[in-house]
């Protein structure tokens, strides 16, 4: 892959979700909002049911461009800002994919865009990843 | 809806944590990581100001949607090592829409090893008042 602007970051599947995985995650990050473990807890606030938490998504998100880190660049790189929006709310059983393109390339750093979307294509997650060159 | 604005500048008791490797494979194995680094969303972790600003702006967990989520990784974090975190409400945007008032807030959190900060985190939620 060249690193040059407008180049695509393939698609790949990060996981699929389970009410399991959610617990997990709620346990693993501190999270306690009810939302993604109780169905009568979500329902009160007027979701169909359990959601899985923005940041599960997020962090997958980050996994893709870990990867993109390792494979196209060397060890004088390191991410240096990771941002995220929020697009839609993920079901408890979606599974994710992650993929985008390079949106900038500069001697010292290099920006990527993602996207995480369920199997149905709907974006999750929007994302950038800015590398640069370490100190 | 008491006016959130005025609040701006509220700031969390400082909070402490260590990074350790337990907590960090639980965190590697909860997000399905391969990365032998400590993952860059780890610091979600590091919340625990921000519960507190939302439980003194008295917002319940269940009403606000988490919109947009900002790190800046100034250095690596570091397994055994002892950071505490400091969040502040920083911004605020009321909005008056058709269903109700809305509310756009952001939280900052810097993470600091040493008195020195390392990572700048901002969480971006919005608020949904009940009709």
């Amino acid at each position: 892959m060249n690193l040059v602007e407008g180049s695509l970051i393939e698609f790949r599947k990060i996981a699929t979700l389970s009410r399991e995985k959610l617990k997990a995650y709620s346990v693993a990050s501190g999270d306690p909002n009810l939302i993604h473990l109780d169905d009568n807890e979500a329902k009160k606030v007027g979701l169909p049911g359990v959601i899985a938490h923005g940041m599960l998504i997020a962090s997958y998100t980050s996994e893709r461009a870990l990867q993109f880190l390792e494979e196209f660049m060397n060890d004088d790189w390191k991410l240096s800002k990771f941002t995220t929006r929020f697009k839609s709310m993920t079901a408890p059983e979606d599974t994710i994919s992650v993929g985008g393109s390079i949106k900038s390339v500069n001697a010292d750093e290099i920006e990527i865009e993602l996207k995480a979307q369920n199997q149905d294509f709907e974006i999750k997650v929007l994302a950038k990843a800015l590398f640069k060159i370490k100190d | 809806m008491s006016k959130f604005s005025d609040q701006v500048g509220l700031t969390a008791c400082t909070q402490h944590y260590r990074i350790d490797s337990d907590r960090v494979d639980a965190f590697r194995n909860a997000i399905e990581s391969n990365c032998k680094k400590i993952p860059p969303t780890y610091v979600t972790i590091f919340r625990d100001g921000e519960f507190e600003l939302l439980d003194k702006l008295k917002i319940p967990l269940n009403q606000i949607l988490h919109a947009e989520q900002e790190y800046e990784y100034i250095e690596d974090l570091i397994l055994n090592e002892n950071y505490t975190v400091q969040t502040v409400f920083v911004k605020c945007v009321e909005k008056k829409g058709k269903s109700g008032r809305m509310a756009f807030l952001t939280f900052e959190s810097r993470i600091n090893l040493n008195e020195k900060t390392v990572l700048i985190s901002k969480s971006h939620m919005v608020f949904r008042e009940k009709s």
